[in-house]
């Protein structure tokens, strides 16, 4: 089933147009990942799925407009996880989280709002850093807190800006497996920015890619080739196939005649 | 459970200081005569006094030093809570309510009624307190929003041209009015009067009232705009009226005070210190501190010299070291 | 912190002006030998030491006298040398008086006499024989450096007054006048004080002496302000208080207990505003109604041979029962007859 819908769609900042003319469908309970070189609109159309951005075209979130949708509704449509957090003040984990209840609080947050919050952090597996300041935990950690914070919001959609970014190599699998795992659990739609295509072949149910400013969606078998990555970054690289584990090797100039399907890695 | 101690610990604060503050001042008042004046005005004018309590004992506690203690606690909640609403939405430790220009604003207003215009002081403090929050915050406004630096550096700005021209009128004040323009910026509790509370309370209470019910939309945000966003708060008008609310609670406050300084800055890192960041706890609390704090900060002031020395003198030569010792003991309140 | 700066800097600056412009507590000479030798030739050289203590020599009595000190231009006035006047100080055409001096000098009602205060080059310009200025005018060094001669003033009390004028009066060669209208107020003064003397120790009314703005910013023992309830036959309850100005505490006027209140001419407060304060009903002085307020300083200021009149109004309220003769109008109108030999109204 389709969940957000784009028809036509056109993105504009202060200083003119970012994205053009875009059309896609992201289906219900699956993981898409977006890949795009760094400033191709990837941030810019999550922002846009949150109303924050204007367009023209038509943007349905569940056959409905994004525009007619207020802040609040938005917000328990859908939820964001930022790529970087700086904390202003030395909120406790459970803070953090809590502020995720947000949009299901009138006045304060009550005692199930706590116990979603608790739940949440158990979800991501943070619950020994429930009492410790946000400010002085681990980067991997943080990035499951804010997770956590975004399930709060109990929504089917999260919109994850490059989770994994700041993360060291086994905290970016970490981080992946269990976006994977809660997409499956709860059946949440989820759209990854990421910059390794290896993430996107691993994690990923589908893969919407910026070519030439053209959102194109298949599945990652289809989006990810050779051909595709060269249209995608303009670079050359190689997909192999390990009993059935795909992966994708760029081609470095440094590493002179070896170029892709010449045996490469075999030195 | 450290953190709950702390809490009723503060809530009780104002409580505590409360008995010195009635018992302390020039006119002396045991104990005892409070006990009895007290329970006079409580009981409506039927409980029996001793008769040997003089006239202008009644005077003295109930038109003296009542409204003192009353607009002490005002502007001390209403500088704390202002302060603390001020750094959440900012999301900058350095900030108070004073940062908008508004001390200067005031000053600068008070100075030129002192020195010049015919008209009340207090009015023209309030008038161009808040005329100064209005332009910093037009200066600061960009592309439908307000980022904390530009707030800070408009607050700046426009701080200094105001205090240029207070120093303006300084030059051209004659010296018996300038001797009252700087004890007008430094504090000027003892002008207290209950006209001054009943002009002052109404902007106050009304204003703190609403950043009581703001306390969690603070929370939200100081993540800053587009995460606020996210979790379903608009901040440009959430921020809006939070920085309306603190710029009237605070030019309230110094048009009948005058400028008190350190207290806005200081009390929600104290408080912050004590019980942890979450504003839910942090607006009311910081009023019950700032409440206490300045109440205690006056009592000693007026019990120790004959004559009458600002209060802002004391807020800050008292707050300011404890404040740094806090700093040092908790690695930065928390702030990064 | 440099948020927390401006409110600091302010009042620093607040402060460092205040110390300037009052002038009080800055260090203070008593003028060494200021009478020359009696058998002196009339014609030689005039030489007089000012408030500072330096010496200042002229050739012959000055005819073109900037006079950066309202207060110094009254005495000039009273000596009768207006029209050597050629530069003024800002205050003379900003203060409450300014209606008065305008019937005095029509350079001043038609604001042709120049105002300096502050532009160096314009007061060089105009080539003054003497500038008159307060003592701790921060100008007098470059005044000096320029080869100006410069006279400074610096009136800590009514004796200071006398110096001031006898100086004056050398300085323009009207040495005679000086000593006229210096003789006539403390003939005033010491008829006053001869009528005074009827009131015994006990007796005398307990006051305090109120500046303004604030109804608590009162006149201490360091003051022209208290010094006008002494002369007055009264008793300065603030003079345990070694402030020329200072804001009293509500609570300790309870405690003082004032008998009356002499309140300096001001626009923020009037004698009502006790009156109708809750806070100030039981004080006696507002219970009696004896809250005063001095005329427009023009005709009593604490800076010239007119305080005279700011202790003969204060000795008439004080004391109605020895001063049952005393039209104050009057006394007022006499006044300025004597000391500008005109009535001004």
């Amino acid at each position: 089933m389709a969940v957000i819908r784009l028809k036509g769609v056109s993105l504009y900042y202060d200083d003119g147009p970012v994205l053009t003319d875009v059309d896609v469908v992201f289906e219900s309970g699956r993981i898409t990942c977006l890949l795009g070189p760094n400033g191709c609109g990837k941030s810019t159309l999550l922002s846009a799925l949150m109303g924050l951005v204007r367009y023209t075209g038509s943007i349905l979130i569940r056959g409905k407009e994004i525009k007619e949708y207020g802040r609040k509704e938005t917000a328990r449509l859908l939820a964001f996880v930022p790529q970087f957090h700086h904390p202003a003040f030395a909120y406790s984990v459970l803070e953090v989280v809590l502020a995720g209840r947000n949009p299901h609080v009138g006045y304060l947050p009550g005692k199930h709002d706590y116990e979603r919050a608790v739940e949440c952090i158990d979800m991501v597996g943070a619950g020994h850093l429930a009492r410790r300041p946000y400010n002085r935990i681990s980067g991997g950690e943080r990035q499951l807190v804010l997770i956590a914070r975004a399930l709060c919001q109990n929504t089917e959609i999260i919109l994850f800006d490059e989770p994994t970014s700041a993360l060291d190599y086994k905290n970016t699998y970490r981080v992946m497996t269990l976006i994977k795992k809660l997409s499956r659990e709860h059946a949440l739609t989820c759209l990854v920015t990421v910059h390794d295509p290896n993430l996107a072949l691993l994690f990923g149910d589908e893969v919407a890619a910026f070519k030439n400013g053209e959102l194109v969606k298949g599945t990652p078998e289809e989006m990810i080739t050779g051909k595709s990555i060269m249209e995608i970054y303009g670079m050359k690289a190689g997909v192999f196939n390990n009993n059935g584990v795909k992966f994708v090797v760029p081609s470095v100039a440094s590493q002179g005649r070896h170029t892709i399907g010449d045996g490469y890695g075999r030195r | 459970m450290r953190k709950k101690t702390a809490a009723i610990a503060l809530y009780m604060s104002p409580l505590a200081v409360l008995p010195f503050a009635c018992i302390s001042g020039a006119y002396s008042l045991s104990p005892g005569d409070v006990f009895h004046l007290s329970l006079y005005g409580l009981s409506g004018g039927a409980w029996q006094a001793p008769p040997d309590l003089p006239r202008e004992a009644y005077t003295v506690f109930y038109d003296i030093r009542l409204p003192r203690i009353v607009l002490a606690m005002l502007v001390g909640i209403s500088l704390a809570a202002s302060g603390a609403a001020l750094q959440a939405v900012s999301r900058n430790p350095l900030v108070d309510s004073y940062m908008l220009g508004l001390s200067a604003g005031a000053a600068f207003g008070a100075a030129l009624a002192l020195a010049a215009l015919p008209v009340p002081v207090q009015l023209s403090a309030f008038v161009f307190g808040l005329t100064a929050v209005v332009l910093t915050y037009t200066a600061a406004y960009s592309r439908g929003s307000i980022s904390p630096v530009s707030l800070v550096l408009a607050g700046v700005m426009i701080s200094a041209v105001f205090t240029v021209l207070l120093a303006l009128v300084n030059m051209f004040a004659d010296p018996l009015k300038l001797r009252s323009i700087v004890y007008w910026t430094m504090g000027c509790l003892h002008l207290a009067s209950w006209a001054g509370v009943e002009s002052a309370a109404p902007w106050i209470l009304l204003s703190v009232t609403f950043l009581y019910f703001k306390r969690w939309k603070l929370n939200i945000l100081s993540f800053g705009d587009d995460e606020a966003r996210s979790m379903g708060v608009s901040p440009e008008s959430e921020k809006r009226l939070v920085i309306a609310a603190s710029a009237l609670a605070t030019s309230a406050a110094v048009a009948v005070a005058g400028v008190i300084g350190i207290l806005g800055l200081m009390i929600p890192h104290v408080v912050r210190m004590l019980v942890g960041p979450d504003h839910v706890r942090l607006i009311p609390l910081s009023m019950a501190l700032g409440a206490s704090f300045l109440l205690a900060v006056d009592t000693f002031a007026r019990s120790t010299v004959s004559f009458e020395i600002p209060a802002g003198f004391f807020t800050t030569l008292i707050g300011a070291p404890f404040f740094i010792y806090l700093l040092r003991k908790t690695q930065a309140g928390g702030w990064q | 912190m440099g948020v927390k700066k401006a409110p600091v800097f302010l009042l620093v600056a607040a402060m460092i002006a205040a110390f300037l412009l009052t002038g009080c507590g800055g260090p203070k000479k008593e003028p060494a030998n200021t009478v020359p030798p009696k058998n002196e030739p009339v014609k030689s050289e005039i030489k007089v030491t000012d408030f500072r203590g330096k010496e200042v020599v002229l050739k012959e009595p000055a005819r073109r006298i900037a006079c950066l000190l309202d207060s110094g231009l009254t005495g000039l006035h009273m000596l009768g040398v207006r029209d050597e006047v050629v530069a003024l100080d800002k205050w003379t055409y900003e203060n409450d008086g300014l209606q008065y001096t305008s019937q005095i000098d029509p350079r001043i009602a038609a604001k042709e006499l120049p105002a300096v205060t502050g532009n160096m080059e314009k007061l060089i310009s105009l080539k003054p024989d003497i500038v008159i200025v307060w003592a701790q005018d921060q100008g007098i060094k470059q005044m000096e450096e320029n080869g100006l001669k410069v006279y400074g003033v610096q009136i800590n009390k009514f004796d200071d007054i006398y110096k001031e004028m006898e100086d004056l009066g050398r300085i323009t060669g009207k040495e005679a006048r000086a000593r006229e209208l210096i003789d006539y107020t403390k003939g005033e003064l010491d008829k006053l004080s001869g009528q005074l003397a009827k009131v015994s120790q006990d007796r005398r009314e307990k006051a305090l002496f109120v500046w303004g703005p604030s109804k608590l910013d009162l006149a201490g023992k360091t003051s022209t302000g208290g010094d006008i309830l002494v002369w007055a036959g009264a008793v300065n309850l603030a003079g345990q208080i070694d402030k020329e100005h200072f804001v009293a505490g509500m609570e300790q006027v309870i405690n003082w207990n004032p008998q009356s209140i002499i309140m300096w001419n001001n626009k923020k407060i009037k004698p009502e505003d006790y009156y109708k304060d809750p806070q100030w009903l039981t004080v006696k002085a507002v219970k009696d109604k004896k809250v005063y307020m001095l005329p427009n300083f023009f005709f009593c200021d604490l800076w010239t041979l007119k305080f005279q009149y700011s202790i003969k109004s204060t000795a008439k309220w004080l004391y109605p029962e020895i001063f049952t003769g005393m039209d104050l109008e009057k006394e007022k109108r006499d006044m300025i007859v004597k000391l500008y030999g005109k009535e001004i109204k």
